[in-house]
């Protein structure tokens, strides 16, 4: 119906004219182009002069961006003189030699100040991370400049690496097939990429100052302790360690001050030496109070809270280490601010409108944030810098609404200035409130692929059942379980001062069920990519006389390839807390303060996951192999073995037959029977055997990211279909792009099924353009949204584009730079992604809403 | 694999046509030693990639000098 | 040798800074590229050698 305009339901004749009635003059392969309506002028500058730093297949799409060398060279400096240190002590005076030295940033007509980098249109590197990862960067045209000195350190800090630091633990085999990426993602000490929730609430509601001051505290108590009568070793020599990582908070922490007023002094001087507009010469010298009292004192306002997050931002995510992400409950976060701004206006009145600007204005902050990542990293998220995601919705402690006006300015902000980052989670509750779903669905509307929505409910279950596996008994409550983001695109975890997850090795990572299903059916031999044994000789497919045997080789390779990519992080994470502590993080968790323990060592919410990626490629053929096969004996598993080593060639009739078996998301009992069986028993049974650092079990979380675009090139053709090379499936359990062709209820109905041993699972969909545009479209969608949460759905997220306009788009590229889809877990900017990725995006099936789907949802119209 | 040795990759100690510097040639996403061939390109789009393991001593006869767009690869 | 000291771009840091040291100072200068200008400021000490944006205060 995507292409019709009526539909007869309820007795009633529906028409889908555009809502907008002056849309219907807009021309269908070039909508997105007339969307954006940033607040002020202000933003739309702001945008037009924005230094992108997306990355796609590896590579920078803007020309320019490049690596710097300062981050690099100063903590190399530091290293060097910190010799015979405690290690905590000398990573915070790394931390300080950085914030001490380095170039700092101020652009025209930004009101949120700092830069992670020497230049804008640069990115810092971790020599500290991955040695690889660097090494990679030096031989690419990103490298930083002096390429000589950048070499220098890169061999210095080699055997002080945490890769050269995890390496020894690992038979040199299972690194080898861990650093494919095709069975398993690389370990993440091989790539440096990581996570972090950083603690806003506190420096927000604190400020540096007390937190240094309770610290010093705490330094004076276990001294006073160690001097006492009579000595008691066991307990006494447990100050060391504390004294330590106490004093490197202290450090750490009066580094960051005299790092934010550093930029004060900068505002200052050029709107006293060198500023001739008044007016930003008043706004730099309002800039140059806010960075000298923030974060140093607690926020006041909401502009103080705008800026003490963003130089928070900065430390967390990119200066003392790196992470991805941009996790925070960013309405409830600044809603006291707000409230203080906007509605008492007791501290930098304003009104909602300014509000939009701001938060406008830190979107496009975060879009010049440039990642120094490893390849693997610029190539799976095609399209867009890193994983930017705020949450946002969802209820309180006391179980009510939490969306306010402050969630209502973020959403206005994002459909305002469209850009892809940060992409934003919506926890969708029965309690949320009419008007924020109106800009939920309006930001879905206008194609922007986010808010990307969560069960709330699920959301609060999982943290409060995974608390029990505490190791200090001191998980989440209740009351903190309601205060959960998604940690990146897709695992909750709880935010705050407290618990929250600081490290990647707690959760994260890939695991590739599509091309262990490849290599299961050749004794775990990997023909088709990398030529060399992959996992255990679990024996050939041709040998196994029954499906159950099959099933039980896939389980082998899935069991070795999940423990050792679990293992790879809780390794990670053990030299991490030795030699990778994160001072300024942990003076800002309360745990670690009380506790006097780093952030990558204190574990008091266990939030494990694991993330099955091509999921229903694997299962889509094993239900096709079972049909075919075993239980039709149609083919024997020879032939289908031939055909698939010829790519299908010379065996087109045997293809389609594979590929006309029935496929998941179109509410089948039989293939959804046993794919809902391979998700519980199997990705999530096996996985959860799996006890991390934390003390819990690891749960899988199905996602995709560009992984599956990544992973479909290493993997050969497979049972379902599929030639090699193809993309795999686009989600954690969405249906394979094209073959959902019962209607968008009925992929509800199959996904509906998978209930058991899940954290998450990620569900793509594509939905008409001329019915979400219609009048009917909020109303339709919000029907949908009720029953996936009364299906008990963990995850949906939506494109709303057309073909037309994606095409037009390859064609003119130039001329639809404000075209956004949803990838996976993250939106892109169309233009940005190869056009391989592309053309998997358009194949995703548009779904059509019929009478029957209006009738399943009980859509009032 | 079924194709004929040399129109994939393969040794070639010293190989004045290394893989490093051939144009369907992208890094490996882990060890900069290593590399990704991407000349098997299916009419259908897909990308059937192949390791290589040595991108200064592997070579095929499909070697061509140069860089592709971002576009171009996956 | 003329010396940061000299120049236009040196501005020393306040006493009652932070980072004070003595004779150090920021080195505030302007960039520009097809994106437009932008502000960078660096620690430099009075009697380092002068730069290649050198302008006598």
């Amino acid at each position: 119906m995507t292409g019709a305009q009526t539909l007869e339901y309820k007795g009633k004749v529906l028409q889908f004219t555009p809502e907008n009635p002056a849309e219907a003059d807009i021309p269908a392969d070039e909508l997105h182009e007339h969307l954006q309506n940033p607040s002020t002028e202000r933003t739309r500058r702001l945008k037009a002069c924005c230094r992108w730093k997306h990355a796609s297949a590896g590579e920078f799409c803007e020309k320019g961006v490049t690596a710097g060398i300062e981050r690099m060279r100063l903590l190399t400096e530091s290293h060097w003189d910190t010799r015979g240190k405690p290690e905590p002590i000398r990573r915070a005076l790394g931390l300080k030699n950085i914030l001490e030295k380095c170039t700092l940033v101020l652009q025209p007509d930004e009101f949120i100040v700092g830069y992670h980098a020497e230049d804008p249109n640069m990115f810092p590197l971790y020599p500290e991370l991955s040695y690889m990862a660097v090494q990679d960067y030096l031989k690419s045209k990103y490298s930083p400049q002096p390429a000589k000195e950048a070499q220098e350190i890169v061999d210095y800090w080699k055997p002080f690496s945490l890769q050269a630091r995890c390496e020894p633990y690992f038979d040199p085999v299972d690194l080898r097939r861990g650093y494919q990426v095709s069975t398993i993602e690389g370990p993440v000490f091989a790539s440096g990429y990581n996570s972090v929730i950083p603690p806003y609430e506190t420096i927000l509601e604190d400020g540096l100052l007390a937190r240094i001051a309770l610290a010093e505290k705490n330094i004076e108590h276990a001294r006073a302790e160690m001097e006492k009568f009579p000595w008691n070793a066991p307990t006494g020599l447990e100050w060391i360690d504390k004294i330590d990582n106490w004093e490197a908070m202290v450090i750490a922490c009066k580094a960051v001050i005299a790092w934010a007023r550093r930029h004060a002094r900068l505002c200052k001087i050029v709107a006293e030496r060198f500023e001739t507009d008044p007016k930003r010469k008043a706004e730099l010298l309002e800039i140059a109070d806010i960075c000298h009292r923030v974060p140093a004192e607690p926020a006041r306002g909401l502009k103080d809270a705008m800026q003490a997050k963003w130089f928070t931002f900065l430390i967390c995510h990119a200066i003392e280490r790196y992470a991805s992400g941009y996790a925070q409950k960013e309405d409830s976060l600044l809603w006291p601010y707000y409230k203080a701004s906007v509605i008492d206006k007791t501290f930098q009145p304003m009104e909602h409108k300014d509000v939009v600007e701001l938060i406008e204005m830190e979107r496009l902050k975060i879009s010049e944030h440039g990642a120094g990542k490893s390849r693997a990293y610029r190539e799976i998220f095609p399209g867009s810098n890193d994983l930017f995601i705020l949450t946002l919705g969802g209820t309180n402690g006391d179980g009510s609404d939490a969306c306010t006006d402050m969630t209502d300015a973020i959403l206005e902000a994002a459909k305002r200035i469209r850009t892809t980052e940060p992409s934003i989670v919506f926890r969708y509750s029965k309690k949320n409130r009419a008007k924020t779903l109106r800009w939920v669905f309006e930001c879905i509307r206008d194609g922007l692929g986010y808010p990307s929505i969560k069960n709330d409910d699920l959301g609060i279950q999982q943290l409060l059942e995974m608390a029990k596996y505490s190791r200090n008994g001191n998980g989440v409550t209740p009351e903190e379980a309601h205060y959960w983001v998604n940690v990146l695109c897709m695992s909750p975890g709880v935010a705050g001062r407290r618990k929250a997850q600081k490290t990647r090795s707690e959760g994260g990572s890939a695991i590739f069920p599509a091309k262990l299903l490849e290599i299961t059916l050749s004794n775990g031999y990997d023909w088709s990519y990398a030529d060399m044994q992959m996992g255990p000789e679990t024996g050939h497919a041709k040998d196994f006389a029954t499906f159950d045997q099959l099933w039980e080789a896939f389980r082998k390779q899935y069991q070795y390839a999940i423990a050792l990519a679990i293992r790879c992080k809780d390794v990670s994470r053990v030299i991490e807390g030795r030699y990778l502590q994160m001072p300024f993080v942990s003076a800002l968790d309360d745990g670690c303060m009380e506790l006097g323990m780093d952030a990558n060592v204190l574990s008091e919410q266990p939030n494990g996951w694991h993330n099955p990626i091509t999921t229903i490629v694997a299962g889509n053929s094993l239900v096709a192999i079972k049909k075919l096969i075993y239980d039709e004996k149609k083919y024997t598993m020879e032939q289908l073995m031939d055909a698939l080593k010829a790519n299908w060639e010379g065996y087109e009739e045997m293809r389609r037959d594979f590929k006309n078996a029935p496929k998941w998301g179109n509410d089948d009992d039989a293939a959804d029977a046993l794919i809902s069986r391979f998700y519980e028993e199997i990705l999530g049974g096996e996985m959860m055997k799996n006890i991390n650092y934390s003390g819990g079990p690891v749960k899988p979380v199905g996602q995709a990211v560009g992984l599956y675009m990544e992973v479909g090139s290493r993997t050969g053709p497979t049972p379902d279909g599929r030639f090699g090379g193809e993309a795999a499936d686009d989600g954690g359990i969405s249906p394979y792009s094209g073959t959902d062709r019962k209607g968008p209820t009925a992929v509800l109905r199959s996904v509906s099924k998978v209930q058991k041993n899940q954290k998450a699972n990620l569900l793509n969909q594509r939905l008409s353009v001329p019915i979400m545009r219609s009048k009917h479209g909020f109303d339709i969608w919000h029907a949908y949204m009720d029953t996936w949460h009364d299906l008990n759905i963990d995850h949906v997220q939506f494109n709303v584009v057309s073909t037309e306009e994606m095409k037009a788009a390859q064609r003119e590229p130039e001329k639809h730079q404000d075209l956004i889809v949803r990838v996976s877990g993250f939106s892109a900017r169309f233009v940005d992604i190869p056009t391989y990725g592309q053309n998997t995006i358009i194949a995703r099936n548009e779904q059509d809403f019929n009478a029957q789907d209006l009738e399943f949802l009980n859509a009032e119209l | 694999m079924s194709a004929t040795p040399h129109t994939q990759v393969h040794w070639e100690e010293n190989t004045p046509s290394p893989c490093r510097k051939c144009k369907w040639q992208t890094p490996d996403p882990t060890d900069p030693l290593r590399g990704q061939c991407t000349v098997n390109r299916h009419a259908m789009g897909g990308v059937w990639k192949r390791w290589i393991r040595d991108v200064e001593h592997m070579t095929c006869s499909r070697h061509e000098e140069g860089e592709l767009s971002f576009r171009d690869h996956v | 040798m003329t010396t940061c000291k000299d120049c236009e771009f040196f501005f020393s840091v306040p006493e009652d800074a932070d980072d004070f040291e003595k004779s150090k100072g920021d080195c505030v200068t302007q960039k520009e590229d097809e994106k437009g200008k932008y502000w960078l400021t660096r620690p430099v000490f009075e009697n380092n050698q002068c730069c290649s944006t050198f302008h006598k205060r």
